[in-house]
């Protein structure tokens, strides 16, 4: 089960996280007359984590009420993201979440987008 | 189990269909699954909005020739019971013709399919209607 600082904001539904590669940022110069270049290594920046999902309740007010839960935790600050398999993401800010509309179908539901960054 | 013998007539927006084979109604959803980490099968099922169609099979092309796709009218059909205790009237209220289909073939009578699919106005309200009548 996929948790956000302990909270099971995502138990509704199933839910898959990708994480991408570390980034490093690099500066580079290079010389007049002199082959090749200096390259200075500036560190890890973080990396973009993925979360797709989906939220289903029996009524559209649940469903946004579960969405408004994690609205609630989008707050810039640094956040603990668990997945399933038990890998912790540690240092983790939310850059956006991107819910569907809620649509009735057997119950209620809406998929959802959720991009973290995690920080080195 | 009633079983029907007879299309007395069916029509779309005001016009009679001439010579109807056979009518078929469909009402289909697309299954939209989801799949959450290290799960071999779908965990979620839900479905995506429904479609209601028609499927009328006429006995020649004529008529079918002056069809306009796109044209939205009522499609109506009567069709009789076997033992004549009543008819059943099948109605999708706002058809839309989506499909027209001749069909030629060796040593019978060329066919004509026209394809309807039905819109409710408000996204909720139920486009196919049935009622017996005595």
């Amino acid at each position: 089960m996929t948790t956000l600082d302990g909270q099971q904001l995502f138990a509704s539904g199933p839910c898959r996280l990708t994480a991408g590669p570390w980034r490093r940022a690099t500066q580079r110069r290079g010389l007049a007359g002199l082959d090749g270049e200096y390259l200075l290594d500036l560190g890890r920046r973080g990396r973009e984590i993925v979360q797709a999902g989906r939220l289903q309740a029996a009524t559209a007010a649940e469903v946004l009420a579960a969405v408004a839960q994690i609205e609630a935790v989008d707050d810039g600050g640094e956040h603990t993201l668990t997945d399933t398999h038990g890998r912790v993401f540690t240092r983790v800010v939310i850059e956006s979440f991107e819910p569907d509309t809620p649509q009735s179908g057997r119950g209620w539901w809406c998929d959802y987008t959720l991009r973290y960054r995690q920080l080195p | 189990m009633q079983r029907y013998v007879r299309i007395e007539s069916i029509t779309f927006d005001g016009t009679a269909l001439p010579l109807p084979m056979s009518l078929r109604l469909s009402r289909r959803t697309q299954p939209l699954p989801a799949t959450g980490e290290g799960e071999v099968f779908a965990t979620s099922v839900q479905m995506g909005a429904a479609t209601i169609g028609a499927e009328v099979r006429l006995r020649g092309v004529a008529a079918a020739e002056d069809m306009t796709l796109g044209r939205c009218g009522q499609l109506t059909g009567v069709i009789s019971a076997a033992d004549g205790s009543h008819n059943r009237t099948v109605r999708l209220d706002r058809a839309v013709l989506v499909a027209v289909e001749h069909a030629y073939e060796q040593s019978t009578t060329a066919s004509a399919v026209l394809r309807f699919v039905a819109e409710a106005p408000d996204g909720s309200e139920e486009p196919f209607a049935v009622e017996e009548t005595p």
